[in-house]
């Protein structure tokens, strides 16, 4: 007997995202959402592999941060090991992190964002983007450049390569860093430093020109997780899970991410294939919760940097508690650059850096593995059950980019409800919507290789379910 | 200094021709430095200004297997923003725009059979590897002859 597979909808190619916009009887909006209709597959498929293959394999799911899945998935397989790795490994990770962290960062507010900022919301879609700037303010262009360049030099300077470095690997990391990979490093530390700093003096002097934007592209209340260490330091590559509520109290803390289903749940919604996570104390959907740069500067006690902190302080008056506006994710990533730079600085000072004890061997002793990692946009879990060959039977992953994904629902009803007004989509709205998500900086812009503009389809539907009018591009 | 980048994906057979041309080429000619890179980024553009002469070496999917071809390429500014695949002449523009300046540049092309997944080249490269290399020394050397530098 045949089987038919219809696989729908196919043809949306144009719309790796999606937004619907509900209006009421009166015709004022509703409500508004964010659907992803692109489909990968990898928990699946990588049932069956070895859990040694897996750091490899989840390297390639994204292009931008290969970094993160690489981190924690090697972390999940270092618990399926049971071994604790060696210190100048875990350092050696976090440097890596770190350098992802800056380059990737440098593209989102550089590359992406900073258009907008520097051409207007309402600049032609294909003049937004880093090679216009060129043009128009050279200087901002070849900060950004440089920036994520230095990024990927640290990736590709301690683990070999920029993008898929095959380097991490269960127990530890393949191979010691060099004197003169320390010393290359070194040398463009602190022209980093100057040029994230600068951007964020400018940063903080336009900031004025875009109060509108704070207003109303997710300006919401809403708990937000981050990792930090057991002072409450931001702790990207190897810290607990930290809750924090909108006044900023701390929720929970301390979590191990091993016990992430303790306190996450994921819901599936029908029209998306980015599942919604949880705060499951909360419910669904009351428990919305942020990840990312905002979150991490948001649950942290301090950043454990001397100019982070400094900076961290000043960014905290634009809150009674935490910082509220997804607008200011831009903001809190300029800071985390800094902290990047500052923190790797720290690392390479250590005096074990260079050891060559960078490997713990063992087999696998677990059938549950748990690792998990702060990627640029948020925290990342990779969960992994194995037979005692270690052959894969489950794997579960819960990416930044979904964590956000009912905040994203949000800002886009918010930025829907001040710019729509009647039953028509006007253009102003359609860029204000893709900045909107373009501040969470979701994974999207990169899986559909555009810069400059997402590939966005708006359907405007009325109270009896019937579109009248649809923006794309 | 002469700047060769071997572009392509050699897990793409016939794509990894650039690499395969550029293997060894440091070798042969002086004082050029070999850069291997799946695609070319904005953050090439620094390097490339830098060059006294730049040299693009990539597989190209239209022609008869294993033809060899070389132009001169000119500056130009860059389609719309896709930042994952800048052609060699948006990477020059940038240099221009962002440096001030864009060395002489050529590119040299070995046409492909074969670009499936995969390790190794298709036969037909592979017998027009030591023809490619040997034009690739010869346009370095060109560009590596002293020339009086253009006025932008």
């Amino acid at each position: 007997m045949s089987e038919r597979i219809v696989i729908d909808p196919v043809t949306r190619i144009e719309g790796h995202a999606k937004i619907t916009i509900q209006l009421d009887d009166a015709g004022a909006v509703k409500d508004a959402r964010f659907h992803v209709v692109e489909f990968r597959g990898f928990e699946k498929f990588c049932e069956g592999r070895s859990f040694r293959e897996m750091p490899v394999i989840t390297a390639r799911i994204c292009g931008i941060c290969p970094v993160s899945h690489l981190l924690a998935s090697a972390k999940a397989t270092d618990a399926l090991l049971a071994v604790e790795i060696p210190d100048t490994a875990k350092k050696l990770r976090k440097i890596v992190n770190l350098g992802q962290l800056v380059q990737s960062h440098a593209l989102s507010f550089f590359h992406l964002s900073s258009p907008d900022f520097l051409l207007g919301y309402d600049a032609e879609p294909h003049r937004r983007n880093v090679l216009a700037l060129a043009e128009t303010h050279p200087e901002v262009a070849k900060d950004g450049i440089r920036l994520r360049k230095w990024g990927q030099e640290v990736i590709e300077t301690v683990a070999g390569k920029r993008i898929h470095p095959a380097w991490a690997t269960p127990g530890g990391v393949a191979r010691p860093l060099t004197e003169d990979g320390r010393d290359k490093i070194w040398a463009g530390l602190a022209e980093a430093l100057d040029i994230a700093q600068r951007t964020l003096s400018w940063w903080k002097r336009v900031l004025e020109d875009h109060q509108e934007e704070a207003r109303t592209f997710g300006n919401f209340p809403s708990l937000f997780m981050g990792m930090v260490d057991e002072h409450g330091l931001l702790d990207h590559t190897d810290g607990k899970l930290r809750f924090v509520s909108e006044t900023g109290e701390i929720v929970k803390d301390q979590i191990d991410p091993a016990d992430y289903e303790e306190w996450i749940g994921e819901a599936v919604e029908p029209d998306s294939y980015l599942k919604s996570p949880y705060f499951k104390p909360a419910g669904y959907p009351g428990g919305v919760y942020r990840v990312g740069p905002l979150a991490r500067l948001n649950v942290c006690t301090r950043a454990g940097t001397p100019h982070a902190d400094e900076e961290l302080a000043e960014f905290r008056q634009l809150g009674r508690g935490a910082v509220l506006s997804s607008f200011h994710y831009h903001y809190a990533r300029l800071i985390e650059i800094v902290y990047g730079i500052e923190r790797i600085a720290q690392l390479l000072g250590e005096p074990d850096i260079l050891s060559d004890d960078v490997q713990a061997v063992a087999m696998r002793n677990r059938t549950r593995g748990v690792g998990a990692c702060e990627a640029p946009r948020g925290t990342l879990f990779h969960d992994y059950e194995a037979k005692p060959g270690g052959i894969l039977t489950r794997v579960n992953l819960v990416i930044a980019t979904g964590q956000n994904n009912l905040a994203m629902n949000r800002t886009v009803a918010q930025i829907a409800k001040h710019f729509v007004n009647g039953r028509k989509l006007v253009e102003g709205m359609l860029n204000r919507v893709e900045a909107g998500i373009r501040a969470f900086d979701p994974c999207l812009s990169c899986s559909t290789h555009a810069a400059g503009q997402m590939p966005l389809r708006i359907e405007l539907i009325d109270a009896a379910g019937a579109i009248v009018d649809v923006a794309e591009r | 200094m002469i700047l060769a980048f071997a572009l392509g994906n050699p897990l793409r057979r016939d794509d990894g021709a650039g690499g395969a041309v550029a293997r060894g080429l440091e070798a042969l000619v002086p004082d050029l430095e070999v850069l291997e890179a799946a695609e070319l980024l904005p953050e090439h553009a620094e390097a490339v200004s830098r060059a006294d002469g730049v040299l693009f070496l990539d597989a190209a999917a239209a022609g008869p297997p294993g033809e060899v071809r070389a132009g001169p390429l000119a500056p130009s500014a860059a389609r719309t923003a896709v930042l994952h695949a800048l052609l060699p002449e948006e990477v020059l523009g940038l240099a221009r725009a962002l440096y001030g300046r864009a060395p002489p540049a050529v590119l040299l092309t070995v046409a492909g059979a074969d670009f499936t997944f995969g390790h190794g080249l298709s036969a037909e490269v592979e017998a027009s590897l030591p023809r490619a290399r040997e034009r690739a020394c010869e346009l370095a050397a060109a560009l590596s002859e002293p020339r009086p530098r253009p006025v932008l």
